[in-house]
């Protein structure tokens, strides 16, 4: 009885998935329409919602609103659902598969306090079972990120350590190396950079030679910015090309031109401005096709520094223009307008205007991690 | 920095989910019994529900035995922590009702018409309901969530709230 119940789910889990892939392939582009209109039956179903979470996680790297849209139109259908249409472990699993997709697409859009939240709901979703705990150490795995994110790093360390016995008994390698990489991610944000050295090296080597690419992009990609950061452009350097290497073979765009972006700041650090120009011009305009306008103006930020490098303050001054109004388009915090107007009016005169450059780009990363942050002037040499 | 954990969709790999309940079925029901003193039909129940968990990650997964054992395991342990929680009733409780219970023409009726209304809103009505009233959410969070203005949450709230009432004279029809 059990065994044929059982089979009985899979395959109508398995039908209504594949029913559900050339709906939600026609769906792509179109979600936002979609939370508007009513639900056809033939989406009320926790086929539907799966592919809907694959959908989301694909998407995350290209649109994160997109995924955030997708993510949200499943778990209108999953708490719609007629009562009792799957066995609770499948519901539950469904809901928090679901609201894990929500929480880290509101990450990827630096909206921490959402993220959360949705993390939350995941975990008491999976909780309402007794055999979701490889689920729970995921969600868990994934709320730990977000909150190393917020430099809560004592709280992202307990939750690592929670939760990789949990993944070690279950077999799961794979999210393991992920949760070594935050390990080491804390210690980089810490300043500890040689642990978190260490630590990036030690996993190149555990993962050379397997199929895990991204997390091996990843390591590379942290591994050329502690570099970086210890003063070793050449080694990170190295690092960046795998990563990017890597990250072109994954077809993963975003998480390239990140790299680039990093690439493109050593290449700042190094004194090759010309060419660290052009790569951020590029960086630039990929950033802003895709709307992602918070990294669009800190990559202006490196421009302006650029710019001042290379003696060219009526460009520097014309490009916080430009960032300025990409911000005020975007609706961004305006906290960081404060912060930009303060760069704008002290660039023309400043006897060390880089300095000013920095402290600003500082504080805007730090911004999109604690929203309220109040930005404070530097003491700022008379010209 | 970059922390790696989405990882892109696995490849789909073809999985006998018959033959991996039958080889591991009985395995994981001995040991809900043996190591964890669960009853043979608790026992049953949780590795028909570790079954269940398992469907959706079928293709991930790379060890199944080494999955399904160690879920078997946390289930029961779960299982044992809850029970531990129970409290016999006294023997002149045993032919009263559960009090929960004593409601239950009208909160069962209530929860399914609060569903098929909520069903027959558009998703974005059926959103803002959820996350107000089922999650607890603030209008301000409610705002975050759908992107908008605390402003236009709270209308999108109150206009649902409305447009729910209109489904459920209508006998919920969307």
């Amino acid at each position: 009885m059990n065994r044929d119940s059982f089979l009985h789910n899979a395959a109508q889990l398995t039908a209504e998935r594949e029913a559900a892939r050339p709906r939600i392939a026609a769906l792509r582009g179109t979600v936002s329409h979609a939370q508007d209109e009513p639900v056809p039956p033939s989406w009320r179903n926790a086929g539907f919602v799966q592919e809907l979470i694959t959908a989301a996680a694909d998407m995350l790297e290209t649109d994160a609103r997109e995924s955030l849209c997708m993510a949200q139109l499943a778990l209108a259908i999953t708490t719609s659902l007629p009562h009792n249409s799957y066995p609770l472990p499948i519901q539950a699993q469904m809901e928090a598969f679901v609201w894990k997709e929500i929480g880290t697409a509101h990450r990827f859009l630096s909206e921490y306090d959402a993220a959360l939240r949705a993390y939350d709901a995941a975990l008491r979703s999976v909780r309402r079972t007794s055999v979701l705990a490889h689920d729970e150490a995921i969600i868990e795995l994934a709320r730990a990120v977000a909150l190393s994110d917020l430099g809560r790093h004592d709280d992202a360390l307990a939750l690592i350590a929670q939760t990789a016995p949990v993944l070690h008994e279950f077999g799961d390698g794979s999210r393991l190396h992920q949760a070594a990489l935050l390990k080491a991610i804390v210690h980089q944000r810490r300043g500890e950079l040689a642990a978190a050295r260490t630590t990036y090296e030690e996993l190149v080597s555990l993962l050379e030679g397997t199929d895990d690419l991204h997390t091996l992009a990843a390591v590379y990609n942290n591994l050329g910015q502690v570099c970086i950061d210890l003063g070793q452009p050449s080694v990170a350097l190295l690092a960046l090309q795998h990563a990017r290497a890597l990250l072109e073979a994954l077809d993963m765009p975003a998480e390239q031109t990140r790299t680039n972006w990093v690439l493109a700041r050593v290449l700042l650090s190094i004194g090759q401005y010309a060419n660290a120009i052009n790569a951020l011009q590029s960086i630039r305009a990929q950033f802003l096709s895709r709307g992602m306008s918070e990294e669009a103006a800190l990559v202006g930020l490196d421009l302006i520094d650029a710019s001042i490098a290379t003696e060219q303050r009526d460009r520097a001054i014309a490009l916080t223009e430009q960032v300025i109004a990409e911000f005020t388009a975007a609706g961004l915090n305006e906290r960081a307008m404060t912060a930009l107007s303060y760069l704008h009016d002290l660039v023309p005169t400043a006897a060390e205007p880089r300095r000013i450059v920095a402290h600003v780009r500082l504080y805007l990363e730090e911004l999109r991690r604690e929203p309220t942050r109040l930005f404070l002037p530097l003491d700022e040499p008379s010209p | 920095m970059t922390a790696a954990v989405n990882t892109p969709a696995e490849l789909e790999r073809t999985v006998d989910l018959g033959a991996i309940y039958d080889a591991h079925y009985r395995l994981l029901v001995g040991l809900a019994i043996e190591r964890y003193d669960v009853s043979e039909t608790e026992a049953q129940t949780l590795a028909h529900d570790v079954f269940l968990a398992f469907i959706t990650k079928a293709n991930e997964i790379m060890d199944a035995r080494t999955w399904l054992v160690s879920a078997i395991c946390n289930a029961s342990k779960y299982y044992l922590r809850v029970r531990a929680r129970y409290v016999s009733l006294p023997d002149a409780l045993r032919e009263r009702p559960d009090p929960r219970l004593s409601r239950v023409q009208d909160f069962l009726p209530e929860q399914l018409t609060a569903r098929q209304i909520l069903a027959c809103l558009i998703p974005r009505c059926q959103l803002a309901l959820h996350l107000r009233y089922v999650e607890g959410y603030s209008i301000r969070e409610v705002a975050v969530e759908l992107r908008t203005t605390e402003r236009y949450a709270q209308k999108l709230v109150g206009k649902c709230l409305r447009r729910a009432h209109e489904c459920y004279r209508n006998g919920a029809r969307p």
